[in-house]
Formats: C-alpha cells, sequence, structure tokens
C-alpha cells in the first residue's frame, strides 16, 4: 500500500503503543463527529409518525424506505439533480481555470500594482451576501441572465477565496522550475500549465472539493436567480419538503443523505491526489 | 492567444444559452409561493386546474419556502421583474400597498361578483385592505384551537376541556409535572410560530396595539401578562424560548397536555396515533377569542394580462376552491357561506371553523409589523419569562418602543 | 528583503511600457477581475451607496441621508449587541478552529490505519448542509425529547437547553460551528502538509531531531503560507457568521445572545425592509475585516512571498 511509506510526517516509525492510542482517540472523536449522520441516517429510514417520540429511539421501530420513494416521487429529484451537477460541476470547473490563472499571476509574476491587487482580491470576500444580493439580483437580471446556467455559473465563475488559497500554495513551489522554463523558453502560460498545475494536485483536488461541495449546497443562490422548476437545484428540492409549519423531517433526512453522497464520492476521489502527492513531493527533492 | 479565443468563446456560449433560456413564446401566468410541505399537492393541483382551463394563460408556478420567496420578490419588484401574482402572508400586505407595486382591485370587488366581500368575515375584509382600497383577495384562512391530549386529561381527571380561564389554569396547573419526567400543562412558543401570546392579552381585554395607538401599558394587558408570566416562570407551564416547531415535537411526543396551534398539525398529529382534540381556547375576562392567520394573494402593477391575474385570484375564492382546501388540509373555508355546509367533509375543517366568528388578526394594517413583532413584543415577552423584568416594567419599557415606531 | 529594496539596490526604475510579464500577468488576472467588477466590486459600490441613502421599498427615488445611518448604528443597542457576540464567537472560534484541525492533519497525515476512513469521517460535517443539520441537532439537543438528553439523564446529568439558555446558547453555536468547520481546516492543512518535501525531515532525523524538533523546525516554518491562509479566512468567516446563529437559533436566539453582525444585517434588510440601514452595518462590517486583514497581512510581511 502506498501509504506505508512513511508519509511527509515527522518522527521515525512510531510505536505501537502511541499509533494504538492515537487511534482509539481519533476514533471516539470521528464517532462523536459522525454521530448527528448517523441520527440522520436512521431518521431516514424511519416513519414519520415515530420520530418525535417520548422516549426517543434511535433506531427505527418499523424499517421503512418510504422516505427515500418520497423524495424520489414527489419532487423532480433526478432533474433536480442533474442541475445541482450542471452548476456546481460547472463552477467548479471555471473556476479552477480563473482561480489558478489569477493566482499563478499573483504568486510567479512580478509585475507593478501586485499586492494592490491581491489585497483588491481579498476585498471581495469582505462583504456578506445579505448586503450585497439586491445589486447582485438586479445586475444579473440587466444583463438578461435570470433563470439560466449563465447566471447561476457566471458570477461564480471566479471566488477569491480560490485565488487566495492557491496563490498561498503556488507561493511555496520552488522558483528555480519557473526560472529553468523560461531559459528553455517556455512561455508563461507553458509554466503555468506544464509544470505549476500538476504539481499543485493536493491543492487544486481540495480546493475543488470545496467549490463543488459548496455550491452544491448552496440553497439561496440558485433560488433568487432560477424561478421556475427546471433550474432548479437539490437544495430546494429538498425545502419543499420544509412547510411553514410542518417540517416532514423523514424525507428530508432522506434527501439529506441522498444529497450527501456525491460529495463524499467527490471527497474519497481527491484524496487519492493526497498520496499522489506524496511521491511528487519525494521524487522532487 | 488561446485564451483569448476560450474566453471569447465561452462568452459567446453563455450569450446564445441566455437568449434560448429565456425565450417565452407562450404568455404564462408567473404566481410565486410559499406552500412547501404537506400543502403543496392541493395548491398544484388547483393551480393545474385553471391552467388547463386557460390554456392560452397557463400558469407558471414558482415555490420556494417563505422567508427566501420574501427575500427575492423585494429585489425582484424593486428591479421590475417581479411575478405576476403572488401569494403572502396578510402582514406583508401594508408594506407592498406602499409600495405602489402591487394593484388596486378595489373595483373588483363587489358584491355578486367573483370576489364578493359579502362572504367575508369583518377581520379578513380588515386586511385584505389598506387606506380603504383593496390590494388582496384571499387564499385561505387559519383559525388558532387549543388541541389537547385526551390521555393526559383522563390521567389527571379532567373530564372536559376547560371553558374558562379559572378551569384553564387549574387544568393547565393539574398536568403540569415538574422534575426529571417533565411535562407541562400549556405549552407556549414565544419566537419562529404562530402568534400565541396575543391571544393571552386579548383573552383579558388587553391588546398589543388599539385604534392604533399602543395598548401595551394598559392595565389589563398588564394584567394578562402577569398572569401568565408568572405561570411559566414559576409554575413551569412550558418551557421558556420555545419555538414553534419545538412545542409541536413536544405535544406530538405526548409530553405536554395542550398546545395552541392550527389546522395543519392535524395530519401529523392523527398519523401519530396521539389521542387528541381540539376544543375553543378558554374565554378570559375579555370574551372569547382566538388568533386568525391568511394567506393572500396580490396581482402585480406592472402584470402583461391584468383579466387573466384577476381571474386566477378569484378561483382560489370559489366555492369549489376553498371546499377542496378545506377537505384537503382541514383549514376552515374562508367564506362564511360554507361553515357547516354538507359538503365540508374533513371534521377539522368543521372544528376550526367553530371559532371563526370570534377570530382576530394580529397587528392588522402595520407597515412595521415586523419590528413591533421581532424588536419589541418577543423582547419584552422574553425578558418576562426568562425573569430578567416584571411584567409591568417590561411592558412600559415595551410601550414606549412601541410609540417611537408608531411615531416614525 | 522587501520587493521596494531590492527595486532600489537593482537600480531598476520602471520601463515606460509594460514588459512581457506585466502583459502575460494582467492576461491571467483579466477573467477573474472582471467577473469580480462586475459581479462583487459593483455590488460593494452599490451598498455603500445605498448606506448613504434612506431606501424605502417603493418605485420613488431614495432620499439622501448622509452618514444619518451610521449615526443611528452608534446609538443602538442591538448593534453593540450584535458586535460583542461576533467578537466572542470570534474570539473561540479562531483559536481553536485553527489549532485543533492543524493537530487532526497532523496526526492523519501519520500512516496510521483507516486514515482514509477518519478523514472522510471529520470531514463529513463540512459537506452536509448546515440548515438540514441544524434541524438534527435541535433534535437530538431538545432537553425534553432529544436523543442525547434522553440518554445523558441515565449519567445522572440534569435537563438542559442549550440553544433556549441566554448564557449557553452562543457557546452551542460556538461549538455546533467547530463541529462543523472542523474538517475544512483540516483538510486545508494536509494539503499544505502534504506539499513539505521528505527530505527535509529525512536531513532532520539524520541531525538527529526528535518528533518536536522536527515539527517546529521543518513543519512549522513549511506551514507558514498555509497558516497566513487559514488565518486570514478564519477570521474573515468569523466575523461574517450567519449560518450556525441563524438556523440554530433563528431569531437572534433567547434575549438576542446569539444574534451577530450578519444575523442583524438579514434581519435589518430582508425582515423589516430597512436595506439602507443593513447596508451601513454590512458596510461597517465590510471597514473593520478589511483593517484587521490588512493589517494580519502586514504583520506576518506575506508581500515578500
Amino acid at each position: 500500500m502506498a501509504d506505508v511509506l512513511d508519509s511527509a510526517g515527522p518522527g521515525a516509525r512510531p510505536t505501537t503503543l502511541f499509533t494504538t492510542v492515537t487511534l482509539v482517540v481519533l476514533g471516539l472523536l470521528a464517532l462523536a463527529v459522525v454521530f448527528p449522520f448517523i441520527w440522520m441516517l436512521f431518521t431516514s429510514l424511519k416513519p414519520e409518525s415515530e420520530i418525535a417520540t417520548f422516549p426517543p429511539q434511535l433506531l427505527p421501530h418499523r424499517w421503512t424506505f418510504e422516505n427515500y420513494e418520497n423524495v424520489w416521487t414527489r419532487i423532480p429529484f433526478a432533474r433536480l439533480f442533474l442541475n445541482s451537477i450542471l452548476f456546481a460541476g460547472g463552477v467548479t470547473i471555471v473556476s479552477l481555470l480563473l482561480d489558478s490563472m489569477a493566482a499563478y499571476a499573483l504568486a510567479r509574476l512580478q509585475f507593478r500594482g501586485r499586492n494592490v491587487i491581491f489585497v483588491l482580491i481579498l476585498v471581495a470576500l469582505m462583504l456578506p451576501f445579505q448586503v450585497m444580493f439586491v445589486p447582485l439580483f438586479v445586475t444579473v437580471h440587466d444583463l438578461h441572465m435570470l433563470d439560466s446556467y449563465s447566471g447561476l455559473i457566471v458570477p461564480r465563475a471566479t471566488n477569491a477565496f480560490g485565488i487566495f488559497m492557491l496563490r498561498q500554495f503556488f507561493v511555496t513551489l520552488p522558483k528555480e522550475l519557473d526560472e529553468a522554463a523560461r531559459i528553455d523558453g517556455c512561455g508563461e502560460f507553458g509554466i503555468y500549465w506544464r509544470i505549476i498545475l500538476p504539481l499543485s494536485g493536493p491543492a487544486i483536488a481540495t480546493l475543488a472539493v470545496f467549490h463543488f461541495m459548496y455550491n452544491w449546497n448552496d440553497f439561496l443562490w440558485p433560488l433568487l436567480i432560477t424561478s421556475s422548476m427546471e433550474m432548479r437545484t437539490l437544495p430546494a428540492g429538498l425545502a419543499l419538503f420544509v412547510g411553514s409549519h410542518v417540517v416532514e423531517y423523514g424525507v428530508v433526512m432522506a434527501g439529506a443523505v441522498l444529497a450527501l453522497l456525491p460529495l463524499l464520492v467527490a471527497f474519497v476521489f481527491a484524496q487519492r491526489t493526497f498520496i499522489q502527492g506524496i511521491a511528487m513531493s519525494g521524487i522532487k527533492g | 492567444m488561446k485564451r483569448i479565443a476560450a474566453l471569447a468563446s465561452a462568452s459567446i456560449v453563455a450569450i446564445a444559452a441566455t437568449v434560448c433560456g429565456s425565450a417565452a413564446f407562450a404568455a404564462p401566468l408567473t404566481f410565486w409561493n410559499g406552500f412547501t410541505g404537506p400543502d403543496r399537492p392541493t395548491i398544484e393541483a388547483l393551480t393545474k386546474q385553471w391552467s388547463d382551463a386557460h390554456p392560452d394563460t397557463p400558469v407558471q408556478m414558482d415555490i420556494e419556502p417563505w422567508d427566501s420567496m420574501l427575500q427575492k420578490l423585494q429585489a425582484a419588484m424593486a428591479s421590475g421583474s417581479g411575478p405576476d401574482v403572488v401569494a403572502f402572508n396578510f402582514a406583508q400586505l401594508p408594506r407592498y400597498a406602499e409600495s405602489g407595486f402591487i394593484m388596486d382591485i378595489t373595483d373588483e370587488v363587489k358584491a355578486g361578483g367573483a370576489l364578493d366581500p359579502s362572504v367575508w368575515s369583518d377581520g379578513l375584509k380588515q386586511v385584505l385592505q389598506y387606506n380603504g382600497k383593496y390590494y388582496a383577495a384571499p387564499l385561505n384562512f387559519a383559525t388558532l384551537m387549543m388541541y389537547y391530549n385526551k390521555d393526559i386529561f383522563a390521567k389527571a381527571g379532567i373530564s372536559e376541556p376547560p371553558k374558562t380561564w379559572d378551569e384553564w389554569v387549574a387544568a393547565i396547573k393539574k398536568t403540569t409535572v415538574t422534575g426529571s419526567n417533565s411535562q407541562y400543562g400549556l405549552l407556549i412558543p414565544d419566537h419562529e410560530t404562530i402568534p400565541n401570546w396575543p391571544i393571552l392579552l386579548w383573552g383579558n381585554g388587553g391588546d398589543v396595539i388599539k385604534d392604533g395607538k399602543p395598548y401595551l401599558d394598559d392595565a389589563k394587558t398588564i394584567g394578562a401578562l402577569t398572569l401568565w408570566g408568572d405561570l411559566v416562570l414559576n409554575d413551569k407551564i412550558t418551557p421558556t424560548g420555545l419555538s414553534g416547531a419545538d412545542a409541536d415535537k413536544l405535544f406530538q411526543s405526548g409530553k405536554a397536555a395542550m398546545e395552541i396551534t392550527g389546522p395543519w398539525m392535524t395530519n401529523g398529529f392523527t398519523a401519530a396515533k396521539l389521542n387528541y382534540d381540539v376544543a375553543p381556547i378558554p374565554t378570559g375576562p375579555g370574551g372569547p377569542v382566538t388568533l386568525a392567520d391568511s394567506i393572500v394573494l396580490v396581482i402585480n402593477k406592472a402584470t402583461k394580462d391584468p383579466k387573466a391575474a384577476l381571474d386566477f385570484v378569484a378561483m382560489w375564492n370559489s366555492k369549489a376552491a376553498q371546499l377542496k382546501i378545506a377537505n384537503d388540509t382541514g383549514f376552515p373555508p374562508l367564506r362564511t357561506d360554507l361553515s357547516g355546509s354538507p359538503e365540508l367533509t374533513n371534521e377539522w375543517a368543521a372544528k376550526f371553523s367553530t371559532v371563526v366568528p370570534v377570530s382576530r388578526f394580529s397587528l392588522p394594517g402595520q407597515v412595521n409589523f415586523a419590528q413591533i413583532d421581532g424588536d419589541v413584543f418577543t423582547p419584552m415577552i422574553q425578558a418576562i419569562t426568562f425573569g430578567k423584568e416584571k411584567a409591568a416594567e417590561a411592558a412600559q419599557q415595551a410601550n414606549d418602543q412601541l410609540s417611537d415606531l408608531l411615531n416614525q | 528583503m522587501s520587493s521596494r529594496t531590492a527595486r532600489l539596490q537593482h537600480g531598476r526604475s520602471w520601463p515606460a511600457m509594460p514588459n512581457r510579464t506585466t502583459i502575460a500577468a494582467w492576461c491571467f488576472l483579466a477573467p477573474s477581475l472582471l467577473v469580480l467588477a462586475v459581479f462583487v466590486f459593483w455590488p460593494i459600490v452599490y451598498s455603500f451607496d445605498l448606506s448613504l441613502h434612506k431606501w424605502k421599498f417603493s418605485a420613488d427615488a431614495q432620499e439622501w441621508a448622509g452618514f444619518a445611518n451610521y449615526a443611528r448604528m452608534w446609538r443602538d443597542a442591538r448593534f453593540w449587541n450584535a458586535l460583542g457576540n461576533t467578537v466572542y464567537y470570534t474570539a473561540f472560534t479562531v483559536p481553536l478552529g485553527v489549532a485543533l484541525p492543524l493537530a487532526l492533519a497532523l496526526a492523519l497525515n501519520r500512516a496510521i490505519p483507516f486514515r482514509a476512513l477518519l478523514r472522510s469521517a471529520f470531514f463529513l460535517p463540512v459537506i452536509a448542509s448546515f440548515a438540514i443539520v441544524a434541524l438534527a441537532w435541535r433534535f437530538m439537543l431538545d432537553p425534553d425529547i432529544g436523543l442525547l438528553a434522553y440518554w445523558l439523564s441515565f449519567l445522572g446529568m440534569p435537563h438542559v437547553s442549550p440553544l433556549r439558555d441566554p448564557n449557553m446558547a452562543m457557546p452551542a453555536v460556538i461549538i455546533a460551528s467547530l463541529w462543523k468547520n472542523l474538517g475544512f481546516n483540516m483538510v486545508i492543512y494536509l494539503a499544505g502538509l502534504q506539499a513539505i518535501p521528505i527530505v527535509l525531515y529525512e536531513a532532520a532525523r539524520i541531525d538527529g531531531a526528535d518528533r518536536f524538533q522536527q515539527f517546529w523546525n521543518v513543519t512549522w516554518p513549511q506551514l507558514r503560507t498555509t497558516n497566513i491562509f487559514v488565518l486570514v479566512i478564519s477570521i474573515i468567516g468569523a466575523f461574517q457568521v450567519f449560518d450556525p446563529a441563524f438556523v440554530m437559533t433563528p431569531g437572534g436566539g433567547p434575549l438576542f445572545s446569539t444574534e451577530t453582525l450578519v444575523t442583524y444585517i438579514y434581519r435589518q434588510g430582508i425582515t423589516n425592509l430597512n436595506l439602507s440601514y443593513a447596508a451601513s452595518i454590512g458596510i461597517f462590517l465590510f471597514a473593520v475585516v478589511f483593517l484587521l486583514t490588512l493589517a494580519q497581512l502586514r504583520l506576518t510581511r506575506s508581500w515578500e512571498d
């Protein structure tokens, strides 16, 4: 197994006792952290009438899949799922490209006004959405982008958080690589595409997961921009089970479980680049 | 160069997508509302029925939670992209009427027409108007009643639901059990809920605002706040800081004897096999009273098809629509000529319509209702029930705040 | 040395024509800056303008208000309460939200069994939707019918209702927020740790450094840029906290103990329709965060990277 390599962590081979203790502590902590999800999972397998009871039970008395059936039939789940993939996936791909390009300029290129631009980009993070949403809505409306994929994706095509994160990461890569490439006659885009990006696997993968997850779960933005069920995303669909007075807990939890799965898969995939990252940084030395 | 080309093609694709995405070949009537949850199928069915009968102006309905819909509605109306018809809680009407964005429908409200005011209760008529003009038509009507747990009553030896405040307080005290296996006599949520506390004030003859003036410092209001505040603080008849959803969960779990809420809980409680019933809220010194709530429909002034919009809006008021809503959801029909109708097959709808004559709306006609409720009233209640202030002081303070607010 | 010193030392003066590097840089930045300009900077400018007016919900033109909104903010007790709560929240979540994830990342960067499973476990809260998780939390924490309260009662613990208690609501929100975001910073640190070349550790080990020394002399300095990132983002995020407070305690919490600046902005702007007042609070928040960030960048001398 590749990760049996003593990974980029300090210390000689740790003692078995230390490892066991660490494992136990982490295991208990992880169980505590994951507990609400265990509750959610079991709740999704209970009929609605069993959910608010006293004394409370974790396990269902009558196991049922009716909540999952409801999620599938009472809302256009497949369409919502597809829209979520298009929205979150589209934003992730476009944003990774634009973020990394901007980060490259900020991290690797010397030019006048670089620090000012850097601070300016950070400024984009500083006004909360609850203040900006009115002018944002008006802008999207004026550009005739309401209720369309472009209206959903273009305002998110770049992300100051992503630019900042990648800039910090690019800065750690040795500058000799760039210089060697420039001497070889490689253009800036070539350096960016063929040297910097491949070396940034873990950071790019992490950012990809963040972008995907943030947009996958984003409730308010798609609701604001879209006004038809065909364009809606999954969170908006799940909200249809949360009434103003009555909440259908079982169905909501079932929907939440289904919505979590793609993200979990994305995370597990992203983790693989971490292991590759170790191998690369070893060779690099 | 490669990058510029990529960017250009991306822009072209984006523009093309928007142009194609926003083409509207039919002339749909856009309708926004917040009927998520179990009410949705009924609303969708009625809308589809109307659309099928009017194929030239099909309804394009957008359902999302009320909070985000209202957030979007402001921005949309202000930028001229609002829907043709929108449903919202009656309390929102004053601010939208003042905004100038919604249509004055006074001419359409006339006896014998589709929107006949003679079948509306006085309270309802009042909240559909602003400054003497009609701006909204009603979609539904809810009243609150007292749900009680029959098993808990039986165990406490209470044979009948209380009818007066004295009986009520006695029953509450009898069914409240403090300690580790607690039981609550009467659940009183104070935020994120259909208003409960105003009913307790009205029952004593008190009020928040009376005849346009703050009434919190009136002796009857303070009397109610003192009585019920002490019950909450000292007798622990209810948890403090309760939200509406918390209260419903507690009642459904059999942890409380009584809860005041609307008809929407009946399906859930019945499915949970709770042994319960509803009764009118016990009468206090101020007379029998309960709270009314209503979702109303307004028409965008900028709508391109006012005739279709009006027709759609009036549909909800029709006998057929009201019967369907009542029978599906248990809400009482909003038309007074339907109470006691043999076509009303839902027993809960029939029960909830018995208290319509004594129902009142909370804070009608107030543009600043959100501030009054969130910044003045609820903090006052919490100050009392958390024991931070005595009822008289809290009420006086709140009254001053209310004066300032009303004079703005 | 700073770039300014470098420029002076090399006797470089900026050329009249932008050089190839500068053109390249602007080309790389242009798409991002364009999108940000239209969809972020313009709304920020608009919001500032809004804060200088008295916005009315109507088609009429807005009234000029000058700094009246800011004056009102100054006198508003609810505003100061929100600011205090926000500072309280930040003071706890930032240090804990940086130290704990770092510890987790260090532990999970080692070759221990079940590593991938454990990482996924800690990351799970991050990928869940807070609104739905809050429903679950509120259910489990209900002192009367909640699972956690029920189990704890067997251990003799009293009926505690953190979300309805003015003194415990904010700690509960802080804990919920830490729980939600632990995995986030953990993953960022993991990415940062991955980038540290193994050779540095090998060299240190050859020199006889023990685990602590390796951490202090190799890991910590190599994590510098990651640390700056995590710190800046955490403070910006903490000051703008909305979701944890809003979904766990809608309405501002018992006696407004969990009302933060942004939930107050939401209340004023969206619930009360006082958009200009909300904008002014937003601009205040913006200014505070801006100054704090600038200070951090200066103190850590990020310019020199």
